[in-house]
């Protein structure tokens, strides 16, 4: 295909959503900016940005794709999902053990064959589930591939018996909350309490290197874009159009002669992976992943993310994300303590006052400040007339 | 399998179907039949069983006992709602439910037969003829200037008629329509009515009613339920003069 024909898909793709456009304009040129003051500007300069920025950007992006990843299902198909951090830590703990089998004889007890968790536990060779994640394409398919499983297996059974609304939420948080017991087992093999972290190098290159982290942040914006992209190509498709129905009237649309659990599945299952390599981009870059990424809190503070920011906008997943993490940077940073109950606030106030998120307030302050321009000018017209 | 005792024209067969809820009989050995290309009526009382014959019709209910056959041969007792209206047995109910967050085109588009998977739902183009038909029946349904607007904006009586639009690009062979009169003016209700006796032209449609001047101008014959059984069947004037009709239900 010509570029001409992807840039008209493009253009007609991101034709009516121009916020979408300012997000993914945004995006990237804040990461593009970042990127230049680290890598160009000396480390003394007032310009320099420091590698500790680049990182925490890298990390807010991975966050607005597993927001994107729960706004799809949530905000577009109705399905409350509590449990979407399972998917985003099944992604990270699949990039974590490639990163764990590149330490190879670097680590603690120097066994090339065995991570160190394992030569602690006395194992004597390596588990068949580990078996090719010494392969970074490997690694890779697993991102997808794991998450996209689970939730096709799961969504298959609970949609397949028509469990909705807040069954399925008080399911999806369960899911989450037995994988993370699961995950704190020493047998089960993934490093226990402790996960997996010592992390060296990701294709030779080492992580703890500059330029590593600069590619990282690169890779998440790059993620961020054509995850947005393919989100928002699937609500505009007619596909999409099913999703909304389902969400605002499940049964009509059954008796329109529609699969809804076919059309849950799908979403469902695209979400999980979205979210998984939102995982898998985040654990390279915070160097670890321990069985408390499946914690409930985590997703339910994700579900917080997307309602603060407005659902059903994909891009205000997106700025909910990294709104709400920035607040959560800052007060862990002032006072650590206050930060769970401000998330509570956020989350009362969102529900009583932000129904649409701020998505939603900046559009009701943009339309009070256009019916205001309008009086008025309707006034100076009148004045006019009657002089 | 064809059973002997059908008739040759009968699209819709209901024999001796029995639901009960917690004891309660919805259905009571109910019998009757539609024929194609027919338009008739069902009235009742409120509890006499109408929506529950139309849930187990569409594969909503599984009836306790009886039967259920469409087109002479199929048994509908065996399918579930997607695979019944893929049959072509569409459904209005009785609260108009659009899809409110979409407009009035796609609203139709959606209902448009055919393409029905996820996957041609992505990549699947809408063909002309199907937009060449979408833009008839939105004419047919008085929406052709609503198009953009969404089913939320819509007041009730076009609620009405985008959802009997909908029914019809379904391409139903049998329309089940559950008070499509309700909340409309009396200029909307005999338009409606002059729409659905069109409509019977080319297939079945059973309507579910109350309002009499509204089956009056049906002038179809009538089934009237009671307590889960047909109690009288006929002509509107047969049926109101039937003693056990004016007692139960027209009397009040």
């Amino acid at each position: 295909m010509t570029k001409g024909f992807q840039q008209g898909f493009l253009t007609r793709l991101l034709l009516e959503d121009r916020a979408g456009k300012l997000l993914l304009s945004s995006v990237m040129a804040i990461t593009v900016v970042v990127v230049l003051l680290n890598t160009l500007m000396p480390e003394g300069s007032p310009l320099h940005v420091s590698n500790y920025t680049v990182t925490l950007l890298g990390k807010y992006l991975c966050y607005g794709l597993l927001a994107l990843a729960l706004d799809l299902v949530w905000g577009y198909c109705g399905i409350l999902s509590l449990g979407h951090g399972a998917f985003f830590a099944l992604g990270g703990y699949a990039m974590g053990m490639y990163l764990m089998r590149q330490i190879g004889d670097r680590g603690v007890y120097g066994n090339p064959e065995l991570p160190d968790f394992m030569v602690f536990l006395n194992w004597q060779e390596l588990p068949w589930y580990w078996y090719g994640f010494d392969s970074f394409a490997v690694a890779l398919v697993m991102v997808a591939l794991v998450p996209g499983l689970l939730a096709f297996l799961f969504g298959w059974l609970a949609f397949r018996s028509r469990v909705t609304g807040v069954y399925l939420s008080i399911i999806t948080q369960a899911l989450t909350y037995a994988l993370m017991l699961l995950f704190f087992q020493n047998d089960f093999g993934f490093g226990g309490n402790n996960g997996l972290t010592d992390f060296k190098d990701l294709l030779g290159f080492s992580l703890q290197s500059d330029r590593t982290r600069v590619v990282l942040l690169m890779a998440s914006a790059l993620a961020l874009v054509l995850g947005y992209l393919v989100c928002r190509w699937l609500v505009s498709s007619r596909y999409g159009r099913v999703l909304m129905a389902v969400r605002d009237a499940e049964s009509r649309v059954r008796f329109m002669g529609y699969r809804v659990e076919h059309y849950k599945l799908v979403a469902f299952t695209l979400s999980a992976v979205l979210a998984g390599i939102a995982g898998a981009l985040y654990v390279p870059q915070v160097g670890i992943i321990n069985p408390g990424e499946f914690s409930p809190i985590n997703s339910i503070e994700l579900v917080v993310w997307v309602a603060v920011g407005g659902r059903g906008t994909l891009y205000g997943a997106v700025i909910g994300a990294v709104v709400v993490n920035y607040g959560k940077t800052w007060f862990t940073g002032v006072m650590p303590d206050a930060w769970l109950f401000a998330l509570g606030a956020l989350f009362v106030i969102t529900t009583l006052w932000l129904p649409k998120g701020l998505v939603g307030l900046y559009q009701q302050i943009v339309g009070v400040i256009n019916e205001h321009r309008d009086q008025r000018n309707n006034r100076k017209t009148e004045l006019v007339d009657h002089g | 399998m064809v059973d002997k005792h059908i008739p040759n024209n009968t699209l819709l067969y209901l024999n001796n179907v029995t639901v009960s809820f917690d004891g309660f009989r919805a259905l009571n050995e109910l019998s009757f039949m539609v024929r194609e290309k027919e338009l008739s009526a069902i009235i009742g009382p409120n509890g006499a069983g109408k929506s529950t014959m139309m849930d187990v019709v569409t594969g909503k209910t599984r009836p306790d006992s009886g039967e259920v056959f469409f087109r002479g041969n199929v048994d509908l007792t065996r399918y579930d709602e997607t695979d019944v209206a893929n049959m072509g047995i569409g459904r209005k109910f009785q609260k108009p439910s659009v899809i409110e967050s979409l407009t009035v085109w796609e609203n139709l588009e959606l209902a448009l037969t055919g393409r029905r998977t996820p996957f041609t739902a992505m990549f699947g183009a809408l063909s002309v003829k199907g937009a060449r038909r979408i833009d008839e029946v939105m004419a047919l349904i008085r929406l052709s200037d609503r198009k953009e607007w969404s089913g939320a904006s819509l007041s009730h009586g076009q609620k009405q008629w985008l959802e009997i639009g909908m029914l019809l690009l379904q391409e139903a062979e049998l329309l089940l329509v559950d008070e499509p009169a309700a909340g409309m003016t009396d200029e909307e209700t005999f338009r409606t009515a002059d729409l659905l006796r069109d409509l019977a032209r080319e297939r079945s449609v059973v309507v579910v009613e109350h309002d009499m001047a509204f089956i009056r101008a049906l002038e179809c014959p009538v089934v009237v339920l009671h307590e889960g059984s047909v109690l009288a069947s006929g002509s509107l004037d047969h049926v109101q003069q039937n003693q056990k009709v004016i007692d139960v239900y027209l009397g009040r």
